[in-house]
């Protein structure tokens, strides 16, 4: 009975003129004129790319290209082509900084371009809580302890306009018209509320009261909202700023909420039907307005979290909270829905987490007209606005505010960001019109639906004509990681566009699966100006996935061993070629000798015999195997190295 | 050059029937057997498993001169069991390490037999030359050399007066006589061939060369020079043989491409396959012509009368 030659009696196989093995079978090829071996690349299927997630990312040009001209989408999409992907992935990148990709409010065409800077106001702290309030003529007032600082010139300059009436740290001070009510707080029984009418402080009376100190202040819709700690509970109330009467209003049955005293009151907003009120106890409480009374109307419960700031604008929430026990800090937004006749929090999304090792949860949110900008502190030395445009739902990293600490409130004046940073090391900082010197996009890691790699071949950019001392670069680099550190060493430069409008493709050369683009924007020098980005995009070819493999095998009872005179062994082709047929449809590893190949596929086809007589010579009859699988590394001779496991695990062949 | 009748079948193999890139399958004993073996052991190594299955029942085997049919093929021990001396050959002893040759299309004993029957027939074409030295007496002089039945004519016989010793070159001399080669009957001598001089005093040695029939080739162990075969005749014998063996086969392809490579070596281009045979032969036509040549100008006809040959000088 002939037998197929196979590895476990043959070790050598080359020796003996086998051409090819399939997984433990070696054949011999019938290769030779019209009877060629083929190995092609399959072609790349087109069709199978979806396009209709990313409508107009895409062009058949020659090869495909990745593009971006629209980045409200906001940051934090970390790869490009999703299969769920959402029609606002093409606008969505994943980090930036110093980078303003809402626009602003200009009323230009789109483009990105540099922020501007933040610059101190001048005030140092002597405490770890300040509080800020905005009366309605513009004047600013901040609190540091017992000292209230007052400008009437937007910031600029500074006096102190305290008087010996605070007895106690303030803790809350809220703006009511032109005049300010503080409240302060001993920590234990002592407490103020006090009134300042733009020359007189007054304290006022307030009658029976807890035995306890004030924590809070806040003014909506129309009163003042007064939060209170006594070694029972923390309190929260309402009082009436117009009549002036409080007496008698902080005693604990006309309390609204009561929260056990380890947690506080943090942040009270109108939210349009209701007034929410955070807690560090992980509850969000809904009064509403009943004839002129708050009442507690529901609450919603963040599991696990401390609420630190709250904000409403059209009617969707947003809250900063702190993760039990940790630095975590997280911002979600969420709508206000009524249930029966409650006012709860539904459709909860978390928008961004920060676990950068310091406490650095939302602390202080700004409602504009279209955005919320949080403040977070984002390291011990970096804090930042964060904004979340609403007409896109993106976020993404705003102003840099200069001090280091947590932001303790947000005002605007004159159009700029003013903003509070609380501590020893933070201050007060208003936005300039000067730009940033630098800022940066990392896009989306793009990779074309694909999980092979592909040939990177083109970057370009398009731009504004350039200011002078300006510049675009652009960076890219094939590390799927390096999204997470602008900085990473394996971000290389494209090129730099220092004038002009860009618009001409440079040639790059990498071979991933992944491209991260970086484009950095630069003021160079004096000159006030800032780049404009219109669009960014990398140009790919796809590269073959696939080879099919088409080898007429030898299925003749003759054998011919080169350099051996042929010789004929009944009954073995029908034996090699049964034996082939039952391969038909298997996955396989089909290893070629010369020239050396390894393919991993499947048998596609077994061809039927066919019979080829040439002109001289014998009759062949062989059968066509044909393959189709991927490239495979092709085996080493082993040396030493592999021997003792020096070099990397792999697949070796002892012998040739 | 070869020394032996085996050296010479081996150069037919190497220079016409079996070109180095085309030899038939092949391994070798590894192990001694006699005559009467029924088994014999192989080196695996040097079959594919393909070639180890050729050699299953029914296949011919060769190993030397004998062939052997397979009966049955154990590849795991590298083993076969054999008819020996199949197809009219011998059964004989086989040392280690013999060439054993799977079915082979041109047989080794085939060849030999080839070479035998090329050698004879150069005859009278080719001949060999044998010179002998004999003392001249009264009457005939019978030849008792062992193969001196194998001389047909005398060429030339020259008698020597002195010693042809050192210091003695100036006084000797050669001086032709006649010679007369009489077929006699074996009863007088076993060679049936005596001698007869004249014109020379007896005891004088004659140096007499004779024209002789080639030696019987007896085995492969036969050197050229037993049977009086030059070197030079090697081509000759080749050729034919390589004509002889191919003859009315259907030869590979790689065989016919390898001879007609060496044709053209030759200046004797080959212009298809089929013409080989042919161009062989006339190949060897040619070597004989310039071999029979070299005879006559080496040994010119000698003067003859009533079968005495004179000298010619």
């Amino acid at each position: 009975m002939p037998r197929v030659a196979n590895t476990s009696i043959v070790s050598n196989p080359q020796r003996y003129g086998y051409d090819i093995r399939l997984d433990s079978l070696y054949f011999r090829t019938a290769i030779g004129p019209g009877r060629a071996m083929t190995i092609q690349s399959s072609d790349v299927q087109e069709g199978q790319i979806n396009v209709k997630q990313n409508p107009e990312d895409f062009t058949s040009n020659l090869g495909r290209i990745y593009s971006r001209n629209d980045f409200r989408g906001g940051q934090g999409l970390d790869t490009a082509h999703r299969a769920n992907g959402t029609p606002k992935d093409t606008t969505r990148f994943w980090d930036s900084k110093g980078v303003d990709i809402f626009h602003g409010d200009e009323e230009t065409s789109y483009n990105i371009h540099l922020l501007y800077t933040m610059e101190t106001k001048g005030l140092t702290f002597t405490t770890s809580e300040q509080y800020i309030a905005q009366t309605t003529n513009g004047y600013l007032y901040v609190s540091d302890g017992l000292v209230i600082y007052r400008s009437t010139d937007y910031g600029e300059n500074w006096s102190t306009v305290t008087s010996t009436n605070v007895s106690y740290n303030i803790t809350g001070m809220v703006a009511f018209g032109n005049n300010v009510f503080v409240v302060t707080g001993d920590g234990g029984t002592n407490k103020q509320l006090i009134h300042f009418d733009e020359t007189t402080w007054s304290v006022e009376s307030l009658g029976t009261s807890i035995t306890g100190y004030f924590t809070g202040l806040c003014f909506v819709k129309g009163r003042l909202i007064v939060t209170g700690k006594s070694t029972t509970a923390e309190y929260l109330w309402e009082a009436d700023p117009y009549t002036g009467n409080f007496t008698g209003v902080f005693q604990t049955p006309s309390a609204i909420i009561t929260v056990e005293p380890t947690h506080s009151i943090t942040s009270v907003v109108d939210a349009g039907a209701v007034i929410l009120a955070a807690s560090t106890d992980g509850n969000i409480y809904s009064l509403k307005d009943n004839a002129g009374t708050l009442e507690l109307k529901g609450q919603s419960r963040i599991g696990d979290e401390q609420v630190h700031s709250i904000e409403a604008l059209e009617g969707i929430v947003f809250f900063g909270t702190q993760e039990q026990g940790t630095n975590i800090g997280r911002l979600y937004r969420s709508d206000l829905v009524v249930a029966d006749d409650l006012y709860v929090l539904a459709n909860r999304q978390l928008l961004k987490e920060w676990d950068n090792g310091v406490a650095g949860s939302p602390h202080s949110m700004f409602a504009s007209r279209d955005s919320i900008y949080v403040g977070v502190r984002e390291s011990a030395t970096d804090t930042y606005l964060w904004r979340y445009y609403l007409p896109t739902a993106g976020l993404a990293r705003d102003l840099k505010v200069p001090g280091q600490g947590l932001v303790g409130g947000i005002k605007q004046v004159q159009g700029k960001f003013f903003v509070l940073v609380q501590g020893t090391s933070g201050g007060v900082f208003m936005e300039t019109s000067t730009y940033e010197t630098e800022g940066y996009v990392i896009m989306s890691a793009a990779d074309f639906f694909t999980a092979e790699s592909k040939q990177f071949v083109g970057a370009e950019i398009s731009t504004n004509a350039l200011p002078n001392d300006t510049s675009v670069e652009l960076y890219y680099s094939t590390k799927f990681e390096a999204l997470d550190n602008p900085n990473d060493s394996s971000f290389k430069l494209a090129f730099t566009q220092a004038s002009g409008t860009g618009d001409t493709e440079k040639q790059i050369a990498e071979i991933a699966r992944y491209i991260v683009g970086k484009v950095v924007l630069k003021k160079d020098g004096g000159n006030n100006a800032t780049p404009k980005l219109k669009s960014v995009q990398f140009r790919a070819l796809a590269r073959p996935e696939l080879v099919v493999a088409q080898i007429p095998i030898n299925i003749s009872d003759r054998v011919e061993r080169p350099g051996r005179k042929p010789i004929k062994v009944k009954g073995l082709g029908e034996e090699l070629y049964a034996t082939l047929r039952d391969k038909e449809g298997d996955s396989v590893t089909l290893e070629l000798f010369n020239p050396a190949e390894i393919i991993r596929g499947v048998v596609e086809q077994i061809s039927y015999p066919v019979q080829s007589n040439t002109e001289r010579g014998s009759v062949t009859q062989y059968a066509i195997l044909t393959v189709r699988g991927t490239r495979q590394p092709v085996l080493e001779d082993v040396s030493s190295i592999h021997v003792a496991g020096i070099s990397a695990f792999g697949i070796m062949r002892f012998g040739a | 050059m070869s020394t032996t009748i085996a050296n010479l079948v081996d150069r037919v193999f190497r220079e016409y029937l079996e070109p180095m890139e085309d030899v038939v399958s092949y391994s070798y004993l590894t192990s001694g057997i006699d005559e009467n073996a029924t088994t014999i052991s192989y080196d695996g190594d040097l079959f594919s498993v393909e070639e180890e299955d050729a050699l299953d029942a029914g296949a011919i085997l060769e190993v030397g001169q004998e062939l052997m049919y397979s009966k049955e093929l154990n590849a795991v021990t590298n083993e076969i069991t054999v008819q020996r001396g199949a197809r009219g050959t011998t059964a004989e002893a086989h040392s280690l390490g013999a060439l054993i040759k799977i079915t082979p299309q041109f047989p080794r004993v085939n060849v030999f037999n080839a070479v035998k029957d090329q050698i004879e027939n150069l005859y009278p074409t080719l001949y060999a030359v044998e010179t002998q030295t004999i003392s001249s007496a009264v009457g005939y002089v019978a030849l008792t050399g062992d193969d001196d039945n194998r001389i047909v004519a005398p060429l030339k016989a020259v008698s020597q007066y002195q010693e042809l010793d050192a210091g003695n070159e100036t006084t000797v001399q050669f001086r032709g006589v006649a010679v007369e080669l009489i077929d006699v009957p074996t009863s007088i001598t076993a060679s049936g061939k005596v001698v007869q001089f004249s014109g020379v005093s007896t005891g004088v040695n004659v140096h007499c060369t004779f024209k002789k029939k080639f030696g019987e080739v007896s085995s492969e162990s036969t050197t050229l020079a037993e049977i009086g075969l030059e070197t030079e005749y090697e081509p000759i014998i080749m050729a034919g043989v390589a004509a002889q063996m191919i003859a009315g086969k259907d030869i590979p392809t790689y065989t016919a491409d390898y001879i007609t490579d060496q044709m053209q070596v030759t200046n004797y281009p080959v212009n298809s396959s089929s013409n080989i045979r042919n161009s062989l032969l006339q190949y060897q036509q040619v070597l004989i012509n310039q071999a029979r040549k070299d005879l006559r100008a080496r040994y010119p006809e000698p003067v003859s009368l009533n079968s005495v040959v004179y000298p010619s000088a």
